[in-house]
């Protein structure tokens, strides 16, 4: 996904990525990089409470909006704290 | 007593014949007994322990142009004079002599069974096309590196001729051709990689079996000036499908992605999406599939006015084994639909 995610910055089209693997997706170059919950639930915490896990779910997603309007210029790791 | 040399045929192309420059890309195949141009240098280098016998040579353009036919004639060529190695180049940066380089070593190996070798900058279109079929010594950019290329490619004709091969490329020193080969070593893993990290903690560098590979640098898009007014995507390489995965997409090595409404939905409800990924758990994701393409979370943001709209479809596929040609491939459809679609921005998840 993270040569995926080049295809789309290439384009003019800024992405987040979201991934339990940050350090992968910087070595390959990824821009934006949103550290997620795990590899197998990126966008969730199935540990956490349902209400805690959405909530951590909306501050993943907030903070790739906010990486996505971020001026950038190498590849970026942005964390979430834990809701 | 010492052993026979190694005899080699050597290919060249019209400029290194001295025939002419690119007004006589167009020359015959032509050849001659013993060394000519670059291969008196070779000649020198080889101290007695090769010899070539043969040089050919042939305008670039001819042999790239009438491949099959300029080939068929090489290989009678090199077959007469039976030698042990075919040496070819060195064609620095030049393309055509490089491509012309690459086929002469290419069809002697195959029709013959003859190895060859060949000199090429490493960013000679040439390597790309060649370097699983034949071993590429590394040079300079142009013929100004000739003094530098010529003892290196000496030493692995040597060396290629009389053992049949070389050692792997690490020792030395030619292109890495993409070929794994196992081969015995006195230490077990774990072993070697005490040795490596000791040897680093005492300042020094060790050489890595596995080299990273180089990627790509893309220069990261302009941010987005407006999130207000933006239409937001989302890519999973997570695997998410609606259940009866109805593309057929396939659970590792992807070759094609998948386009999936999610019209009119505030989340991807469980039961009618299913994870097919083929590289983990999908236990989680298809208890609650939010958690690979966050809809749910999204519908919320759009609805507090945080971006316009959410695309009124994901796009997914399984992000494992796939290669990174064709990685570029999909990712660059994928942007191109975005495009057409009017999507300013997107949120990849990735598994």
């Amino acid at each position: 996904m993270s040569t995926m995610q080049k295809e789309a910055e290439r384009a003019g089209i800024p992405a987040a990525l979201i991934t339990a693997i940050p350090s992968v997706a910087k070595s390959v170059g990824v821009s934006r990089i949103i550290t997620g919950g795990g590899i197998p639930y990126p966008a969730g915490d199935p540990n956490l409470p349902a209400d805690r896990e959405f909530e951590f779910r909306k501050r993943l997603v907030e903070k790739a909006l906010e990486a996505i309007t971020a001026q950038v210029q190498e590849p970026t790791v942005f964390h979430v704290t834990l809701a | 007593m010492m052993a026979k040399p190694v005899r080699i045929v050597h290919y060249i192309n019209q400029f290194f014949a001295g025939i002419g420059g690119e007004e006589k890309g167009s020359s015959p195949l032509e050849y001659c007994e013993g060394p000519k141009g670059p291969g008196l240098g070779l000649t020198g280098l080889f101290k007695g322990e090769a010899e070539i016998v043969r040089t050919l040579w042939c305008g670039d353009n001819l042999i790239n142009q009438n491949q099959e036919e300029v080939l068929k004639r090489v290989v009678e060529l090199v077959a007469e004079v039976k030698p042990d190695l075919v040496v070819a180049g060195p064609a620095f940066n030049a393309g055509r002599y490089g491509l012309a380089c690459g086929m002469v070593v290419k069809a002697c190996k195959e029709k013959l069974g003859i190895p060859g070798l060949m000199g090429l900058f490493p960013e000679n279109p040439a390597v790309d096309i060649y370097k699983k079929d034949t071993y590429i010594v590394p040079v300079g950019e142009s013929a100004v590196k000739m003094k530098d290329a010529l003892p290196k490619l000496a030493a692995l004709a040597v060396k290629l001729g009389k053992n049949g091969k070389l050692d792997n490329a690490l020792v030395d020193g030619y292109i890495q051709t993409g070929y794994r080969y196992n081969e015995y070593v006195p230490e077990n893993a774990a072993h070697r990689a005490i040795s490596m990290l000791m040897k680093r903690l005492k300042g020094g560098e060790p050489i890595t079996e596995v080299p990273l590979r180089g990627f790509e640098k893309v220069p990261p898009a302009e941010p987005l000036a407006d999130l207000k007014k933006a239409t937001i995507a989302i890519v999973t390489g997570g695997g998410m499908v609606p259940k009866g995965n109805p593309d057929n997409l396939k659970q590792a090595f992807a070759d094609a992605f998948g386009t999936y409404s999610i019209e009119g939905l505030t989340e991807l409800p469980a039961g009618d999406y299913k994870g097919i990924h083929g590289g983990f758990d999908s236990t989680w994701v298809d208890l609650d599939p939010d958690r690979v393409v966050p809809v749910d979370a999204l519908r919320v943001l759009e609805k507090e006015g945080k971006f316009a709209k959410l695309l009124d479809h994901y796009y997914s596929l399984c992000g494992i084994g796939t290669n990174v040609a064709m990685s570029k491939k999909l990712g660059s459809e994928i942007a191109e639909e975005l495009k057409r679609k009017n999507v300013q921005a997107a949120i990849f998840t990735s598994t």
